[in-house]
C-alpha cells in the first residue's frame, strides 16, 4: 500500500511562506490595472452623457441642467464600458474597491464650468 | 423485490456546487429511477436582451455563470461577430484563447476539488484549490478580475498581454505543473479513490452516442468530439491538438479526462504563448445586425459544446440571443448513469457530469 | 474538418419524421429553441454531423398550436421542450419527462411572449412596429 504520496508536498509546506496573508495586518496590494471603482476628473468633464448611455447597469446619471454627475459605486459591476467610451478621458477606473456600507448610496460630483480655452484658430 | 421508496436529493446539499434537485427512486439502496428538477436560479436573462444592446449585452452574457464566464463572453461576441461579419485581428485571437485556455484550468482545477471532497479527501480539495489561486492570480492580473474577467468585446478584446507578461504566465503554469503532477498521480493511483470511482456510473459508447453527450463526460465513454478540433481562431494554429479521451465510461475514466485535459491546456498556453503575432487588439463595429440575419456558434467550455443563436432585428438590440449549455445537454446522461447505482455513489455520479446548472437555467 | 453552419426552413408537420431520418443517418442532437415573434414563435431545431451545424427553422408556429416531441427519438430533447413550453407557450405532446408547465417555477405565465412598455421604448424601428400588438406588461419589468 503507498501512503503518503502527498507527504512530500504537505512536509514541504511547513518550511515554504504560507499561502494566505493575515489580513488585516497583511493586505495586498491591488494590481495595477485592476477594476475597483469608477472616478470622474470632473475639470474634464463636458456632461455629454455617452457614459450614462453606454452603462449597462445605468449607475450613471448626467444632469446637464443641474450640472452634476453621480454613480451609484454598488450597482456597478466595474465593466469599464464608460472609461473607454468617454471622449475626452475623464473617466478612469481605479484599484481600490468601494469599502463596505451598511446602506447603498450615490455619489454626486458638480461639475464646474470649464473655461474657455484660448481659440487657436488660424484667424 | 424490495420496496420501492423515494429519497429526495437537494437542491442543497454539501456536494453539489449549485442547486438541482433529484427524486431518486431506491429499492433497499439502489437506485431504480431518477428525475431530475431544476429551476432554483432561472433569472430570465434572456430576456435582458430586448433592453441591452449588442455591446451591453456581453457583460449580462459573463454574468450567466461564474465559472464558465470566459467562455460565455466569448462564444456571445463571437456569434455577434459572426452575425455582422465582422473578422477579428490574429493577436485578438490568440489572445482569447489563452484566456479561455485558463479559464479551462482553473475550472477543472475547482471540479477535482469539489470531486475529491465529494468522497471525503480533503486535503487534496485544499491543495488543489491552492493552486488554483495562481490562475486567479493572473487572472487578476491580466483582466482586473479574478472570475468575471470582462475582457472580450464584441470586435476583439480590450486589454493587451505584454510579452513580459505573457513570460510569467508560462512560468507560473510551470511552478504549478510540479505540484499538480504529483496531485494527478496521487489520485488516479490511489487505492481508496479507485474504490469509489471505478466501475461506478457506466455508460457505453452506444448509449452515449444516442444521447449525444458532449465535453469530458462524453470524452470518457469513447466518443472523440471536441469542438476545439475544429481548428477555428487560433485552435487552427495549434501544431497538434487531439481531444483526450478514455473508453472505459466510469466515475474514474471521467476524472482522468478532466486530469488529462489540465496539462493539456498547459501546453496549449505554452505554446500560443511563444507564437503570438504582434497587431491590433480590437477592430471598431459600427452598425446594427441587419433585419432577420441569423447566426449560430459552438464553442468548447470546461464542461462540453455550447451553442450559441443569435437574430437581428436591424437596431442595436438583438431579437433573440440564446445559449443552450452543456450540462442541459448532459442531464439526460446523467439519469441514465443513476439507474442501478448505489445510493452512496449518486454524489460521485452526479458531480462528474460536473454541474452547472446556473449556465443550464439561466 | 471543418465547422460549417446553415440555415434551412422546415414544415411543423415534418420535425418528428426529420428528427428519426437524423437518428438513423448518425446525426446528433444539439439543441432547441424558440424566437418571439409578432405572430406566433419560430422554432429552431439543430443537428450536428460531422463538423456541419444544421439548424432547422420551422417559422410561425401559432401560438397554442400542438408539436410533436423529439424526446422518444433524442432523450435529451426533453429539457429544451420543457422550457419552450413553459417560457414560450407552445404546447409540446409527449415529452419523456413533461413537468406539465412546473419546470421553471414562473410568477407570469409564458414570460418571454410579453414585450414591457419598457422594452418598447428602449427600442427602435423595429420593435416600434411590435407595439401595436403590446400586450401591456407591468411597469419596470426590465
Amino acid at each position: 500500500m503507498g501512503s503518503f504520496r502527498l507527504g512530500g508536498m504537505t512536509f514541504g509546506s511547513l518550511f515554504k511562506k504560507p499561502e494566505t496573508l493575515l489580513y488585516p495586518f497583511q493586505k495586498k496590494e491591488p494590481y495595477v490595472g485592476q477594476k475597483g471603482h469608477v472616478v470622474n476628473d470632473v475639470s474634464e468633464c463636458i456632461l455629454c452623457g455617452i457614459c450614462q448611455k453606454t452603462c449597462p447597469c445605468r449607475c450613471i446619471n448626467v444632469d446637464k441642467a443641474a450640472r452634476t454627475w453621480s454613480i451609484a459605486p454598488f450597482m456597478c459591476v466595474q465593466c469599464g464600458s464608460c472609461v473607454r467610451a468617454c471622449p475626452t478621458g475623464c473617466l478612469s477606473m481605479r484599484p481600490e474597491y468601494t469599502p463596505v456600507s451598511g446602506t447603498k448610496y450615490y455619489d454626486e460630483f458638480p461639475v464646474p464650468e470649464r473655461e474657455k480655452k484660448a481659440a487657436q484658430t488660424a484667424s | 423485490m424490495g420496496k420501492a421508496s423515494v429519497i429526495p436529493f437537494g437542491p442543497q446539499h454539501p456536494v453539489l456546487p449549485e442547486p438541482l434537485h433529484l427524486d431518486l427512486v431506491v429499492e433497499d439502496e439502489t437506485v431504480v429511477d431518477c428525475i431530475p428538477q431544476i429551476g432554483f436560479v432561472h433569472r430570465g436573462l434572456e430576456k435582458l436582451v430586448e433592453t441591452r444592446d449588442y455591446n451591453q449585452f456581453i457583460y449580462v452574457a459573463e454574468r450567466i455563470c461564474g465559472i464558465c464566464a470566459m467562455g460565455h463572453s466569448l462564444g456571445y461576441a463571437e456569434t455577434v461577430e459572426s452575425l455582422m461579419g465582422v473578422e477579428v485581428p490574429k493577436r485578438a485571437e490568440y489572445l482569447r484563447v489563452i484566456w479561455h485556455e485558463l479559464s479551462r484550468v482553473h475550472s477543472h482545477l475547482l471540479w477535482l476539488g469539489l470531486a475529491a471532497d465529494a468522497f471525503g479527501f480533503e486535503s487534496m480539495f485544499m491543495h488543489c484549490w491552492r493552486l488554483r489561486e495562481r490562475i486567479l492570480d493572473i487572472f487578476e492580473k491580466t483582466t482586473g478580475g479574478r472570475v468575471i474577467l470582462s475582457v472580450v468585446c464584441v470586435g476583439g478584446v480590450v486589454r493587451d498581454i505584454d510579452a513580459q507578461t505573457l513570460k510569467e504566465i508560462v512560468a507560473v503554469l510551470d511552478d504549478i505543473r510540479g505540484d499538480y503532477e504529483k496531485i494527478v498521480k496521487t489520485l488516479l493511483t490511489d487505492t481508496s479513490v479507485k474504490n469509489r470511482t471505478v466501475g461506478v456510473g457506466s455508460i457505453s459508447r452506444e448509449e452515449a452516442a444516442a444521447l449525444s453527450m458532449v465535453g469530458p463526460f462524453g470524452r470518457a465513454s469513447g466518443l472523440p468530439y471536441d469542438v476545439r478540433s475544429f481548428g477555428r481562431g487560433a485552435y487552427g494554429d495549434l501544431a497538434d491538438f487531439q481531444p483526450v479521451t478514455d473508453d472505459q465510461g466510469d466515475c474514474f475514466a471521467r476524472v482522468k479526462v478532466r486530469c488529462l485535459e489540465v496539462l493539456q491546456s498547459f501546453d496549449i498556453v505554452k505554446e500560443l504563448a511563444a507564437r503570438i503575432p504582434e497587431g491590433d487588439i480590437a477592430v471598431k463595429v459600427k452598425g446594427n445586425p441587419a433585419d432577420g440575419a441569423q447566426a449560430s456558434n459552438v464553442l468548447e467550455q470546461p464542461r462540453g459544446e455550447c451553442y450559441y443563436y443569435a437574430r437581428g432585428n436591424g437596431s442595436k438590440y438583438l431579437d433573440r440571443m440564446r445559449m443552450r449549455t452543456p450540462t442541459s445537454q448532459n442531464l439526460a446522461g446523467m439519469t441514465v448513469a443513476l439507474k442501478g447505482c448505489d445510493l452512496a455513489d449518486v454524489n460521485m455520479i452526479i458531480l462528474t457530469i460536473d454541474p452547472c446548472i446556473s449556465c443550464t437555467e439561466r | 474538418m471543418q465547422f460549417t453552419s446553415a440555415f434551412h426552413d422546415m414544415a411543423a408537420g415534418t420535425i418528428y419524421a426529420d428528427a428519426q431520418a437524423r437518428l438513423a443517418d448518425g446525426w446528433r442532437y444539439v439543441q432547441i429553441l424558440a424566437v418571439n415573434k409578432d405572430d406566433g414563435v419560430d422554432l429552431v431545431y439543430s443537428y450536428m454531423k460531422d463538423g456541419y451545424l444544421d439548424n432547422m427553422v420551422v417559422r410561425d408556429v401559432p401560438r397554442g398550436a400542438h408539436v410533436a416531441s423529439i424526446s422518444d427519438v433524442f432523450l435529451e430533447a426533453f429539457v429544451c421542450e420543457n422550457e419552450i413550453h413553459d417560457l414560450f407557450g407552445v404546447a409540446i405532446d409527449g415529452i419523456a419527462i413533461d413537468f406539465l408547465g412546473n419546470f421553471y417555477q414562473l410568477s407570469t405565465e409564458k414570460p418571454m411572449t410579453i414585450i414591457s412598455p419598457a422594452a418598447c421604448r428602449e427600442g427602435e424601428a423595429a420593435q416600434n412596429r411590435r407595439r401595436q400588438g403590446c400586450q401591456g406588461g407591468e411597469e419596470g419589468r426590465c
